[in-house]
C-alpha cells in the first residue's frame, strides 16, 4: 500500500515538467560544484605543499649561520587540506593557512584566503555543502509544499477518501517518496564523487557520518515541507510560510546568532591579546636580551649558584643556548595558557551557536558539515597546536644543539650547516573522530532531536488530518 | 443497500438535515431531487463518514458507517458532482491507484475491460487525464466503481455540466449496474434525468424527504409539476 | 479613475491582515539589524580607544625610559635602549592609523570584516605592505562566516520576500476569485488597474521601511541633518530596488497563469539574483583574474632576500661600499639583525614592486569584472550603494590601504638612514617626530 502510494507520488513528480527541470537543476549544480570544489582543493593544496617545500628548501639551505639566527630565520608550516574538504571548505577561507615558526614567539595562521578575494565574499562560497545544505531544502520545499494540499485544490482527496485509505498511510506513502527522489539524488553522487576524488580515503567512518548528516537535513525540510502541505488550507500560503522557515533558519538566524555572540563573547584584539602576554613574560618569564632584567638576573645567578661557578664562561655548557631553552619552557606556558584561553571563549562562542540551532537546524547541519569534513574551527585549532608542538621540538633542537656548542663571550658561535636538514620535517596528520565527538556530540544530539521531532510533527499532523 | 435512520445534521443553529429516513435496496437507483441547499450533498458525506450526523444511523449494506467507517467503504464507491483525477497521470493509472488503494488488484487487461465497460473511449486509456473531459473523468469514475465491485454507489450531481450524449451514455451504464444488483442513491435536479434513470425518487426540501415515487407510476409532467409545487412553498 | 482604484484597492488590503504583518515584522527586522550594527559600530570604536590609549601609554613609556637613561637610573643593553631609532620607530614611538567608522557605517558592515580598519606604522612591520597585515581582532572565524545582520541584509536579501508576498497573487487571485472577467468587461485596462495595485503596495513597503528606518535614526541620535545626502541616497537606493522587485511582480502577474505559478516563478527569481548570480559571479571572477595568494608572495620574498639573510655581512659592507653618505659601517647601539632587517626592508621594498603591482591589478581586474557585470543582480548594485553610503565598500578600504602604505614607507625611509648611521636619539628628537597621514 505504502509502495503503491509513493509509486504514483514519483510517477506525479517525474512526469511534472517544472519538477524535473529543477530536480536536474540541482543535479547539474551539485556535480559543478564538486568539480569547481575537487580543482580549487587540489590547487591549494599543490600551491600549500609547493610553498612548504620551498620554505624548508630555503631552510635546509641557509648555510653555517650561528642556531638562534638560523632559528630566527625560521620556517612556514602550511595547512594541509583533507580530502573530505571536497564536500565543505567550511572556516578554512577564514582561518588563514601559513603559520610562521620562530623563537620567542607563538604567531597566529596568516593569510585569510577571503582577503585575496573579498568583494563578493558575503554571497557564499559555491561548495557542494551550499548545494546540499542551501540549495536542496529548497528543490525539497519545492516538491512538498503542495503535496497534500494540491489533492483538496484538484478534488481528487474526496475520491481518495472515500477508497477508505488509512490518512497515515497515504502521508507515509507520499513520504517514502520525496525521501526516495532525495536518497536517490544525494546518495548516488555522494557515492561516486567519493570514490573519485576521494583518493582512497573515502571509506571513513566520517564519510558516511556526513552523507548521513547530508540525509538527515533534506530529511527534515521533507518532514516539515509536507506536515505544513497537510495543515494549510491553500499551497501558496505553504509556500509562504515554507520559504520564511527556509530564509529564517538558513539566513537570518546564522547572521543574528553572529552578532549575538560578537556581543557577549566579544573577541580579543589582536594588540591587546599580544600585548598581555607580553606583560606576562616581562613579569614572571625570561626575556632572554634583556639581561638587566630581574628575572634574567635572577635565572643567572641560580644556574651560577647551582653549578657554583662565578661567570657563565665556566659552566660546563653554552650558556647562550641554555637561557634560550630556559626562557622557551618558561614563557611558552605563559602562551600555552593565554592561547587556552582563548580557544576556551571560542568554544563558549561556538555553544552559542549550538543553543541556535535549537531554533535552526542549519547552524548545526553546517557545523557537523565542517566538523566532518575537518573544515571547522576545532580542526583549525588542532593544526595550530601541532605546528606549535613542532615548534616547541624545533626550537629545542636548535638550542640543544647550541647548548653543546662551546662558549665565547661576545661572540656568536657559528654552526656548520648540517644541523638544519637533520631536523625532522614537520608531517601533520589529520584529527580523526575523537575530535570531532569530543566537540560535536550534543551538537549531534540535537540534530538528531530535530530530525526526530519533524517526523513526529509530521506523523501528529497525518493522524490529524480528517480523513 | 442504502439505509439512514433518523438522521438530523445541524451546522451551527441551521438545520440541514431533519430525522430523515432512506431505504435503497439492490437493484433499485433513488434519485433525491432538491433545489441547492436542501440537504443533498450533506446526507451524501454522512453516507461516506466525511461528516457524523448529529443524531440518527446510516448503513451501508447494514453497515454503521460511523462504527467502521473503512468496512463501510469497501462496499460502496462515491462519485463527486466534478470529479477530479490526477492529471499527470494516465486513465488505467489513475483507475489502478485507486482500486489498489481499496485493496483490489487486476491485471492491465481486467483494468481495461473496466474502462471499456464504463464506455471509455479505446484510445483514450493510455492517455493523461489532464485531455480528459468531465464525461471521460466521469467514466474512470465509474470504471473505478466498476473494478471495486462496489455493492452501493453514492452519486452526487453526477449529470450536471455533461453534455446530452454523455449524460445518455451515463444513464445507460446505471441501468447495467441496476442490473447487476447494485444500490444507488443519486442527488440531481435534472428532473427529466431522474424519471429516466431512477427506479425510485425522492423531493428533499429543507431536510425533510417531503414526497416520494416510485418512478414507473408516475409521467413526466405530474412529477415536473409536483417539484415546482414543492419547490416553491 | 486610478484615484478610484488605490481606494477600493487599499479598503480591500486594510482588511486582509497582511499590511499589519508585514508592517509589524519588517519594522522589528530593521530595528534589530540597525541595534546590532550600531552594536558592532560601537565596538569598532571600543577597539580603535582601546589601540589609542594603548599608543598613547606606549609613547609615554618612551619618554619617561629615555629620560630615566638620560639621568643614568637605567641600565640598559643593545636590545633595551630605548634611544635606538629601532626602539622609536619599531616599537615604543610606532604609531597607529585607523579608517575610522562613519556616522552611517552601521547601515552596512560590508568589506569590514575582511579588511582589517587599523594599521600600525613601525619600522618592525615584518608586513611591509598592508595587504599582508592580520586582522585587528582574533575574531571567531564562524562569526566572520556568518558575518553581521546589518540592515542591508535586511534591505537586500528580506525586503524582496516581502515584496513578493505582498504582491504575487495581484492579479491571478482575481482571476481565482472570478473577479477578473468582471473587471475586464469594464472599460479600465487591466494593466492600468495592474499598475494601480502595484503603485499602492510600492507605497506601503517604503513607507513602512522609510518610517521605521527614520525613526530608529532618530533614536539611535544620527544627526539627520548632517547626513542628508546619505540618508537620501540611502532612501533612494531603498526605492529603486523596491520597485525593481515590484516590476518583476507585475511582469509574472501579467503573464503567468496561477498564484501558485507567480510564487514560485518569484522565489526562483529572488534565489537566481540574489543568491546564485553573486555566487558565479565570484567564481568567474576569481578564475578569469586568479590573485597571486600571499603564501606565493612569501615564498617569492624568502627567494629575493636569500642572499641578505645567509650573507649578511657581505651585503650590509657592499651597501656600504656603495653608500659613502652613511659613513662607515657600525653596529655598536642595536642588535645586529635590526641594521640586517633595515637593508632586507629596503631590498624586499625594490624587488617586490612588480609583484605587488601584478597583484593589486588583478584584484582590480576583478573587482572591475564584478562592476560590469554587477547588473546582472540588483543585489549587487544595491549592496556596493550601500557600503558606500556606510564608508565600509572596497574602494574606501583599499584607500585605507594605500594610505598605510604611504605612511609606512615614509616613516620606514625616515628611520632607515638613523638605524644604518647607528644613531641615537634624543627626547627632543622623539617630541618633533613627523607623523604622516
Amino acid at each position: 500500500m505504502l509502495w503503491l502510494i509513493a509509486q504514483k507520488e514519483l510517477k506525479e513528480i517525474i512526469r511534472q515538467g517544472v519538477l524535473k527541470i529543477l530536480i536536474l537543476t540541482v543535479l547539474v549544480l551539485l556535480l559543478v560544484s564538486l568539480v569547481i570544489s575537487f580543482s580549487y582543493n587540489r590547487y591549494i593544496d599543490s600551491l600549500h605543499n609547493k610553498s612548504e617545500k620551498e620554505s624548508r628548501e630555503m631552510w635546509d639551505k641557509q648555510g653555517d649561520k650561528n642556531q638562534h639566527s638560523a632559528a630566527h630565520y625560521g620556517l612556514y608550516l602550511l595547512k594541509p587540506k583533507s580530502s573530505s574538504a571536497l564536500w565543505d571548505n567550511g572556516l578554512d577561507r577564514y582561518t588563514g593557512a601559513a603559520i610562521f615558526i620562530e623563537p620567542h614567539v607563538r604567531n597566529n595562521t596568516m593569510f585569510k584566503a577571503v582577503q585575496d578575494s573579498p568583494m563578493l565574499a558575503k554571497w557564499g562560497e559555491f561548495t557542494p555543502s551550499f548545494i546540499m545544505l542551501y540549495i536542496l531544502p529548497l528543490l525539497i520545499l519545492w516538491i512538498t509544499f503542495n503535496i497534500v494540499s494540491k489533492e483538496r485544490e484538484q478534488g481528487t482527496y474526496r475520491l481518495l477518501k472515500s477508497q477508505g485509505v488509512s490518512s497515515l498511510k497515504w502521508i507515509a506513502g507520499k513520504t517514502s517518496a520525496v525521501w526516495i527522489i532525495t536518497i536517490l539524488l544525494i546518495v548516488p553522487v555522494f557515492l561516486t564523487a567519493g570514490i573519485i576524488f576521494g583518493k582512497g580515503a573515502f571509506f571513513t567512518v566520517e564519510s558516511f557520518l556526513l552523507l548521513l548528516t547530508y540525509l538527515l537535513y533534506a530529511g527534515i525540510f521533507i518532514h516539515i515541507g509536507i506536515a505544513v502541505s497537510a495543515l494549510t488550507k491553500k499551497s501558496e500560503i505553504s509556500i509562504i510560510f515554507l520559504v520564511g522557515f527556509w530564509v529564517l533558519t538558513t539566513w537570518v538566524i546564522p547572521k543574528i546568532t553572529s552578532s549575538i555572540t560578537q556581543n557577549i563573547y566579544p573577541s580579543p584584539l589582536e594588540s591587546e591579546f599580544k600585548k598581555n602576554i607580553r606583560d606576562e613574560i616581562y613579569k614572571n618569564g625570561i626575556l632572554r636580551h634583556d639581561i638587566n632584567h630581574k628575572n634574567t638576573i635572577a635565572f643567572t645567578k641560580k644556574v651560577l649558584e647551582e653549578y657554583n661557578v662565578n661567570d657563565v664562561s665556566e659552566l660546563p655548557f653554552n650558556f647562550n643556548g641554555y637561557i634560550l631553552q630556559a626562557a622557551e619552557d618558561t614563557n611558552n606556558i605563559i602562551f600555552d595558557r593565554h592561547y587556552a584561553e582563548l580557544h576556551k571563549l571560542y568554544k563558549k562562542q561556538t555553544n552559542v551557536y549550538t543553543v541556535s540551532g535549537l531554533f535552526s537546524p542549519f547552524i548545526l547541519a553546517r557545523q557537523l558539515s565542517m566538523g566532518l569534513c575537518k573544515t571547522d574551527l576545532w580542526s583549525h585549532i588542532n593544526f595550530t597546536k601541532a605546528t606549535d608542538e613542532y615548534r616547541k621540538l624545533f626550537i629545542k633542537t636548535i638550542n640543544e644543539d647550541l647548548i653543546k656548542s662551546p662558549y665565547k663571550p661576545n661572540q656568536r658561535f657559528i654552526r656548520s650547516n648540517d644541523l638544519w636538514e637533520n631536523i625532522p620535517k614537520f608531517k601533520y596528520k589529520l584529527p580523526g573522530l575523537k575530535l570531532f565527538s569530543e566537540h560535536y556530540k550534543y551538537v549531534y544530539a540535537i540534530y538528531l532531536l530535530w530530525f526526530l521531532v519533524s517526523a513526529g510533527i509530521l506523523l501528529f499532523t497525518s493522524k490529524k488530518i480528517k480523513f | 443497500m442504502i439505509e439512514a435512520k433518523n438522521i438530523t445534521k445541524k451546522f451551527g443553529s441551521k438545520t440541514v438535515l431533519k430525522d430523515l429516513n432512506i431505504k435503497v435496496n439492490a437493484g433499485e437507483i433513488f434519485c433525491l431531487l432538491g433545489a441547492n441547499g436542501a440537504g443533498k450533498t450533506t446526507l451524501i458525506n454522512i453516507f461516506l463518514n466525511f461528516i457524523s450526523a448529529d443524531s440518527g444511523k446510516a448503513y451501508i449494506n447494514n453497515i454503521d458507517v460511523e462504527k467502521h467507517p473503512s468496512d463501510s467503504k469497501k462496499h460502496l464507491a462515491y462519485i463527486p458532482e466534478n470529479l477530479m483525477l490526477y492529471p499527470y497521470l494516465t486513465g488505467i493509472e489513475n483507475l489502478k491507484y485507486f482500486t489498489n488503494l481499496a485493496g483490489k488488484k487486476y491485471t492491465k487487461e481486467e483494468l481495461e475491460l473496466f474502462l471499456s465497460e464504463a464506455g471509455l473511449q479505446k484510445n483514450y486509456i493510455h492517455k493523461r487525464v489532464s485531455v480528459f473531459s468531465k464525461g471521460m473523468r466521469q467514466k474512470v469514475g465509474i470504471a473505478i466503481a466498476l473494478a471495486k465491485n462496489a455493492k452501493v454507489l453514492l452519486l452526487d450531481e453526477p449529470t450536471s455540466g455533461l453534455d446530452l450524449k454523455s449524460a445518455k451514455e451515463f444513464a445507460d451504464i446505471l441501468k447495467k449496474l441496476k442490473a447487476g444488483n447494485v444500490a444507488v442513491l443519486m442527488t440531481t435536479h435534472d428532473l427529466f434525468r431522474a424519471k429516466e434513470t431512477g427506479t425510485d425518487i425522492g423531493i428533499l426540501k429543507d431536510g425533510k424527504l417531503i414526497d416520494k415515487f416510485v418512478s414507473e407510476e408516475i409521467n413526466y409532467d405530474t412529477l415536473e409539476k409536483l417539484y415546482i409545487n414543492h419547490i416553491k412553498i | 479613475m486610478i484615484k478610484h482604484i488605490l481606494y477600493f484597492e487599499w479598503k480591500n488590503i486594510k482588511r486582509s491582515k497582511i499590511v499589519i504583518w508585514t508592517a509589524v515584522i519588517l519594522s522589528l527586522l530593521i530595528f534589530l539589524s540597525i541595534h546590532t550594527g550600531n552594536l558592532a559600530v560601537k565596538n569598532q570604536l571600543d577597539d580603535i580607544k582601546k589601540i589609542k590609549q594603548e599608543e598613547k601609554e606606549r609613547h609615554e613609556k618612551l619618554l619617561t625610559d629615555i629620560e630615566k637613561v638620560d639621568a643614568g637610573e637605567k641600565k640598559v643593553n643593545a636590545y633595551t635602549n630605548p634611544k635606538t631609532p629601532y626602539m622609536v620607530g619599531g616599537k615604543y614611538g610606532s604609531y597607529d592609523i585607523f579608517k575610522e567608522p562613519e556616522e552611517l557605517s552601521f547601515i552596512s558592515m560590508g568589506q569590514s570584516d575582511f579588511f582589517p580598519y587599523h594599521y600600525r606604522i613601525s619600522v618592525r612591520n615584518r608586513q611591509l605592505y598592508s595587504f599582508l597585515a592580520g586582522d585587528d581582532r582574533m575574531e571567531n572565524p564562524l562569526n566572520q562566516q556568518n558575518s553581521n545582520f546589518d540592515l542591508a541584509f535586511v534591505l537586500i536579501w528580506l525586503l524582496p520576500l516581502f515584496v513578493i508576498t505582498f504582491s504575487y497573487n495581484i492579479l491571478s487571485s482575481e482571476k481565482e476569485f472570478g473577479t477578473l472577467k468582471l473587471l475586464k468587461a469594464s472599460s479600465v485596462s487591466i494593466t492600468k488597474i495592474l499598475l494601480a495595485k502595484i503603485l499602492l503596495r510600492f507605497i506601503i513597503i517604503t513607507s513602512i521601511t522609510t518610517v521605521s528606518i527614520l525613526l530608529l535614526f532618530y533614536l539611535y541620535g544620527v544627526n539627520i541633518s548632517d547626513n542628508i545626502s546619505g540618508i537620501s541616497k540611502l532612501f533612494l537606493f531603498i526605492c529603486a530596488y523596491t520597485l525593481f522587485w515590484f516590476l518583476i511582480s507585475a511582469i509574472v502577474n501579467l503573464f503567468s497563469k496561477s498564484s501558485i505559478v507567480n510564487a514560485g516563478i518569484m522565489f526562483a527569481v529572488w534565489l537566481l539574483l540574489i543568491i546564485t548570480v553573486p555566487a558565479i559571479l565570484n567564481i568567474v571572477s576569481n578564475y578569469k583574474y586568479p590573485v597571486a595568494t600571499r603564501i606565493e608572495y612569501v615564498n617569492f620574498i624568502r627567494e629575493a632576500t636569500y642572499e641578505i639573510d645567509n650573507n649578511s655581512d657581505k651585503v650590509l659592507d657592499e651597501y656600504f661600499l656603495s653608500h659613502p653618505e652613511l659613513g662607515t659601517r657600525k653596529s655598536k647601539n642595536m642588535p645586529f639583525w635590526v641594521y640586517k632587517n633595515a637593508l632586507k626592508n629596503k631590498i624586499i621594498k625594490d624587488v617586490s614592486g612588480n609583484f605587488v603591482n601584478h597583484r593589486n591589478s588583478q584584484f582590480n581586474k576583478q573587482i572591475e569584472f564584478i562592476n560590469n557585470f554587477k547588473y546582472l543582480s540588483p543585489a549587487i548594485v544595491m549592496q556596493q550603494a550601500l557600503d558606500k553610503i556606510s564608508g565600509n565598500s572596497t574602494s574606501d578600504f583599499l584607500k585605507f590601504q594605500a594610505e598605510a602604505d604611504e605612511c609606512n614607507d615614509k616613516w620606514r625611509m625616515y628611520f632607515f638612514p638613523k638605524i644604518l648611521r647607528d644613531e641615537l636619539m634624543s627626547k627632543n628628537d622623539v617630541l618633533n617626530l613627523p607623523k604622516y597621514r
